[in-house]
């Protein structure tokens, strides 16, 4: 039967990748229950290295940095994995049935990250801070001035008096 | 090999580079399957492959220019009848599945299988003395 299933043709649509999915789960299957259907499917994934390495050709140099930057983009890009969702709901929803309400939530980073646009107001804040600062010290020494001006007219007065 | 094997898909320089980043880059996306499931790498990395020049594949199916043949010499077809060539480019090359080889031929997908098989036999008996592009 196991060389029947093997002399069908099957595994050979299978390793060139064009089996139905059916096909392909029913190979899978069979080839997990008979080893001898495991060892022609190796056999067949090696003959199918040798056709490739009969044409074999090496790629141009420049492929492969440009390889190298479109996965490093999409590590860096990655989406958050759905896994990761789930698992928060769960622990929402453990955190409910156990009757607490709060769920605790610790940084471990002490830094944080805000939007680009408050660099803008930042710089806005601290020009604004700077020009409130020169009037501050303006009028500070006016003032002190006019004090000035005030004691030595006031001196004036008495000395006029007298 | 992979290239190789994209080359004579695509028969174009720029575009089999541009199918190879894709599908090297496609990894990523699906590194579980790629990095746990048991097989031979090279097998899994034709797949991805595969995956990646689908939209080819699906825009050249009525094209039946030389049966979708490489244009490079290849040692191991020349060995195989007209019939089992046919079958082999036309899954291997082109993508078919083998139910729509099966209609085109005016054949059974049990003939096509049985097609197939031969020419694998063909490429095991003689993959001592081949003698590709390298």
């Amino acid at each position: 039967m196991q060389q029947a299933y093997i002399n069908s043709g099957i595994l050979e649509t299978y390793v060139l990748g064009c089996a139905s999915e059916k096909e392909a789960e029913e190979v899978l299957y069979m080839a997990e229950q008979y080893p001898e259907i495991m060892d022609a499917l190796r056999q067949l994934e090696d003959d199918m290295e040798v056709i490739a390495a009969n044409m074999a050709i090496n790629p141009p140099p420049h492929v492969w940095p440009k390889v190298e930057r479109k996965i490093e983009d999409l590590i860096r890009h990655r989406p958050l994995e759905p896994a990761l969702y789930r698992e928060t709901t769960e622990s929402y929803r453990k955190a409910h049935t156990d009757g607490s309400h709060i769920i605790a939530i610790e940084g471990e980073s002490t830094h944080m990250r805000v939007h680009k646009v408050w660099r803008w107001v930042f710089l806005g804040v601290f020009i604004l801070g700077k020009i409130f600062l020169a009037f501050a010290i303006y009028y500070f020494v006016q003032s002190m001035r006019s004090e000035r001006e005030i004691e030595k007219l006031q001196n004036q007065i008495e000395q006029l008096k007298r | 090999m992979l290239f190789g094997y994209i080359l004579d898909v695509v028969k174009d320089e720029k575009l089999a580079e541009q199918y190879l980043a894709e599908t090297f880059s496609s990894i990523p996306l699906q590194e579980n399957e790629f990095f746990t499931s048991d097989g031979n790498e090279y097998c899994k990395l034709q797949n991805l492959a595969r995956t990646a020049l689908s939209s080819f594949y699906n825009s050249n199916k009525n094209d039946s220019t030389e049966n979708g043949s490489p244009k490079r010499p290849n040692s191991f077809l020349k060995l195989m009848t007209a019939t089992q060539r046919q079958v082999f480019c036309g899954l291997y090359y082109c993508g078919k599945t083998t139910s729509g080889l099966a209609a085109e031929l005016n054949i059974t997908s049990t003939e096509v299988r049985k097609l197939l098989k031969e020419a694998f036999t063909i490429v095991r008996n003689n993959s001592g003395n081949a003698t590709g592009v390298h």
